[in-house]
This record gives structure tokens, sequence and C-alpha cells, in this order.
């Protein structure tokens, strides 16, 4: 058995492709093509449900403005009293 | 290989665009600083994320057709002739892998072709592989903070791995059709590269459409600051590190320019892409003289602004790239800083005309100043050949013109107009408004803010139960 290249004791100038499986190179570049758009269709499907989710989150007026509030902390400690401001005040 | 000097070259010629490659990645690396630096923080994962998926995205695209094109479309197609034959660059091409240049097992190819190509196929295919990456971060930059990830990712593949590729073809390869007709001139791409990602950032940006908050009531611009001014610049200076290996992948490192030259001997030398002479130190000469002159004119002009100085020292080399291997160094400084001068301008003007919200100013550094760059190009050097051939037409100030319109408006801007129009036909291009305005990264799902405020007030919690903190 063997899937390639069987010694490296011949004459080194016939040497022509070192990959495994010679002669399957049409199988694969299909096998990448399929593969490639296939991960756009995924990851496509995959952003719009995440987004359809956020947008519906932030209808609610209140969440959306915690979020923004949220977004322009500048650092922990604004973030954790913007994330719960009523604990905050007791630590 | 049994020739000790001509495994030398080979094999020094393998290595060489190795190590360009390698100092290429410096650009992809300083393009997510520069983007991630310029986003607010409210966006910055979804930044960088954003513009790393070029790397696999684009790089399985250029093996499968992006290759390929390089080499086939340099006639037009039917333009100048048919479909070239390029048997080593298709992907199931046997030298699309590890080789050792012997007997080819398919009829397509020759032994010749498997001798020279084995060893350097994967080295330049990557080298012009980094430059995709390259086109298609740029665009990235302009973009930021409103563009839905699917949508850019699939029009970095169209620019990375097809339109900019059709380009080299036809402008960026010894015997493409625009140096047989037009004698036009890129050495360092000022419009291959830096004309054809702006244009395409500005077909983008039209429907992408100004982040929200950017413009007043009035119409005139707000700034919307960087979250991290410093990332930006180290970010800029990444790409002034990995430019200088753009530079380098550009050039053959030896060539027998001989025989081209109708010379009865040998003549090894450096080359250009268009296997016509110049040397390394040429362009180390020019390259550091257009960023000085780049870095000097939009200090000035920015009155010290940080943000445009470093972007200067930028465009002053793209705007001096097309002839920067035969330019003078005072001639490639003098062109950088009236380059950079344009590209200001232009920049405020067309963001106040057309309200053009291009975030990093990415239209501007490459493509006003890779379209200045070509055109100055075919002035200082009118009259040059384009290539070793006689038979194709000499540099002029006309054919350099229209070489770039072919690269900003023809390859950059329609192509990306057209498809970002489709997407946002669909719906696909822009994310939801509210969403846009909560964050990218602050969400109910990707709430990285609100994990780390949890965890603190968790932390607090737990020391007022243990009786650490009071309760």
């Amino acid at each position: 058995m063997s899937t390639g290249i069987e010694s490296w004791n011949v004459n080194l100038l016939d040497i022509g492709p070192m990959y495994p499986f010679p002669g399957t190179e049409m199988l694969w570049v299909i096998i990448g093509l399929a593969t490639w758009i296939l991960w756009h269709i995924i990851q496509i499907k995959m952003e719009n449900r995440v987004y359809d989710r956020e947008d519906a989150h932030y209808k609610d007026s209140a969440v959306l403005e915690k979020a923004m509030v949220l977004a322009e902390a500048e650092t922990l400690v604004e973030s954790m009293k913007a994330h719960d401001p009523e604990n905050f005040k007791t630590s | 290989m049994s020739d000790q000097l001509g495994a030398l070259t080979t094999i020094f010629t393998e290595v060489y665009y190795w190590v360009t490659v390698v100092f290429m990645f410096l650009i992809h690396v300083g393009f997510c600083m520069y983007e991630v630096g310029a986003s607010r923080r409210k966006h910055m994962m979804h930044t960088l994320m954003k513009n790393t998926m070029v790397i696999p995205l684009v790089t399985v695209t250029f093996f499968y057709f992006g290759w390929w094109i390089y080499f086939g479309w340099i006639n037009g197609p039917f333009i100048t002739g048919g479909v070239a034959d390029a048997p080593w660059a298709t992907p199931w091409s046997e030298l699309m892998g590890t080789h050792m240049g012997g007997k080819p097992m398919s009829d397509a190819l020759t032994a010749d072709d498997t001798m020279g190509w084995a060893r350097i196929n994967g080295v330049f295919w990557a080298a012009f592989l980094l430059f995709s990456w390259t086109a298609a971060s740029i665009v990235s930059g302009a973009v930021i903070e409103r563009i839905r990830s699917g949508a850019f990712w699939l029009l970095a593949v169209l620019i990375g791995s097809f339109t900019w590729i059709i380009d080299a073809a036809w402008g960026w390869s010894p015997d493409g059709w625009m140096i047989q007709l037009l004698g036009y001139h890129d050495a360092y791409a000022s419009g291959v590269i830096h004309a054809i990602a702006g244009g395409f950032a500005l077909g983008v940006l039209v429907h992408l459409g100004p982040r929200i908050g950017k413009f007043r009531a009035d119409g005139t611009p707000r700034n919307i600051v960087p979250h991290n001014p410093w990332l930006v610049t180290i970010g800029l200076f990444l790409i002034y590190t990995g430019f200088w290996g753009f530079y380098v992948a550009c050039n053959i490192p030896i060539f027998d320019i001989g025989p081209a030259a109708g010379m009865s001997e040998s003549f090894f030398s450096t080359t250009n892409i268009y296997l016509a002479p110049t040397t390394t130190s040429a362009i180390t000469f020019n390259f550091l003289m257009s960023l000085s002159g780049g870095l000097m004119a939009a200090y000035l002009i920015s009155k010290g602004d940080a943000f445009w100085t470093y972007s200067g020292g930028l465009a002053g080399v793209i705007a001096a790239s097309s002839g920067n291997d035969l330019y003078h160094p005072i001639q490639a400084m003098i062109i950088a800083a009236v380059g950079v001068v344009f590209v200001y301008k232009m920049h405020f003007w067309v963001e106040r005309r057309f309200k053009i919200d291009d975030v990093v100013g990415a239209v501007a550094v490459h493509g006003y100043g890779g379209f200045f760059g070509v055109v100055i190009a075919g002035f200082v050097l009118w009259g040059y050949p384009s290539s070793m051939n006689p038979d194709y037409a000499a540099v002029t100030p006309w054919g350099q013109f229209i070489g770039a319109i072919i690269m900003f408006f023809v390859l950059g801007f329609l192509p990306a107009w057209i498809v970002a129009g489709i997407l946002k036909g669909m719906g696909l291009l822009r994310i939801p408004e509210r969403v846009e305005l909560a964050g990218l990264d602050v969400s109910e799902y990707h709430g990285r803010y609100l994990d780390k405020a949890e965890v603190a007030m968790a932390e607090r919690k737990e020391a007022r139960e243990r009786g650490y903190l009071k309760a």
C-alpha cells in the first residue's frame, strides 16, 4: 500500500508531484470550492439570525438605552455602574 | 537542479519571495491594528474579526481561481488575444502543490514548466496573495462600524481574488494588454493595488452610507474620534514596514535581461514586474524619499495632526509608486509631497460634498493617491519604454490616464457599486440601526462588556458573602 512516494533512493530528477494521491487534484478542487461556498452560506445565515435576535432585543428602548450607556463606558467601573447600578452602590 | 549556480539562483529566488511574504504579513497586522484603533470601543472586536477573516477567504479563493486569472487573462481576454494557457496555475495543476520539478504527469505541462515553476509557484503565488489581502484590507478600513461581515467578506473575495488580479493581468505583467497598447507603467502598484482598492471602497460606501451621527443636520461632518490613536499610529508604522516587503516583492531578484535587450551575452539584473531593469538600491532610495516627502507635506497641510501625518507618509509612497523604479529620489520626494496635498484636499471635499464617511481615509490615501501616482508617472516618464519589447507602446500621459481610469473606476468603483447595490437590495449590506447604536460588541449575546461587568459585580458579591467587604 502506498499513497504516493515509495522510496527516495531513485533518480531525484524523475520525481514530480510529492503529495499523496496524485491524479485526484480535480476532486480536491471540487471539495474545496464547495466548502468555500458552503462557508459563506452558513456564515450569512448565522449572522442574519444573530442580528434579527439582537434587533428584536433592542426594540425595548430601555434595553437599548442601557446598552448605549454600557457602550460608552470607558472603564470597568463605568461598565459595572451601567450593568447593575443598584448593586454597584452597595459595593 | 544538478547545476550549482542554477540551483543557487532558483533557491535564492524562492527564499527571496518567501521573505517578502513574511514582511508583507505586517501590512495586514498593521491594517488590523489601525482599524481597531480607529473604531469605537463598542465595535472593536467585530472590526478586528472582519479584517482577520479576509486572510482565509481570500487565500482559498486566490488558490481556486485568482492565480490562474493572472496568467490566463493577460489579453483581456479578447483585446489582444484569447485566454492564455497557464497550466501551472490552474488549481488542479500538479504544480500547485509539493513538486520536485521532475517529469510532469500531465500532458498540459512541459518539462520546462515543471523545472521553472516547481520551486517558484508557491512563493510567487503567496507574494501576489499578500497583495490580494492588502486590496481587501484597504476596503475594510473604510467601511467599519456598520457593514455586515458576511457582505464584506463577499466583497473582499470580489476584489482580492477577482478584480485586482484582472488588473494585474492587464497592467502588471510583462505582456498584459495595457502594457502592449497603452504603455501602462505602474511598477509598485499605485493603480494596480491602491487606486483599484480606493475606487472599490468608494463604490461600497455610496451604498453603505455614513455611520449614524457622522453628519450634523446642516451636513457638516463630525469627527468620530478613534478609541485608541496610539494603536492607529503603530498600525501605520507596521504598514510602512510591510510596504518595504511589498516593494521588493514587486521585483524579480535575478533575471537575465541580456537576450531581451538584444545583447549577445547574458546580463543579470534585478527587474521590475515588467522584466525591465531596476535595482533594489533604487527602490530603497525612492521608498524612503517618497515616505519622507509624504510625511513632511502631510504634517504641514494637516497642521501636525498625527492621523493625517501618518496617512500622508503612506499616501506619499503610493503617489510615487508607479515610477519609483526609475525616478530620482528627489523627484520621488516632490511627487509624494504634491500627491499628499491632492489627497488631503480631495478627502475633505468629497466628504463634505457627497457625505461619504470614509473612516480611515482609504479612498483618499489609496484611491486618489494611487490615481495621482499613475497619472503623474505618465508625464515624468513620458517616452520611456514600458517593457523590454520594442513593439509595445511607450509610456505617455494619455496611456497612464486611461490606465488610472481603468483601475479606479472600471475595475474598482464599478464592480463594487454593482455588487454592494445587490447586497443592499437583499438587506445584507448594513447592520440593523439599533445594533449599530448599541455597538457590535455590546449586546445580549456577544456581551463582552456585560460579561466583564457581570464578573466584576459577582466578585464583589462573593467578597461580601465571605466577609472581605462590608455588606
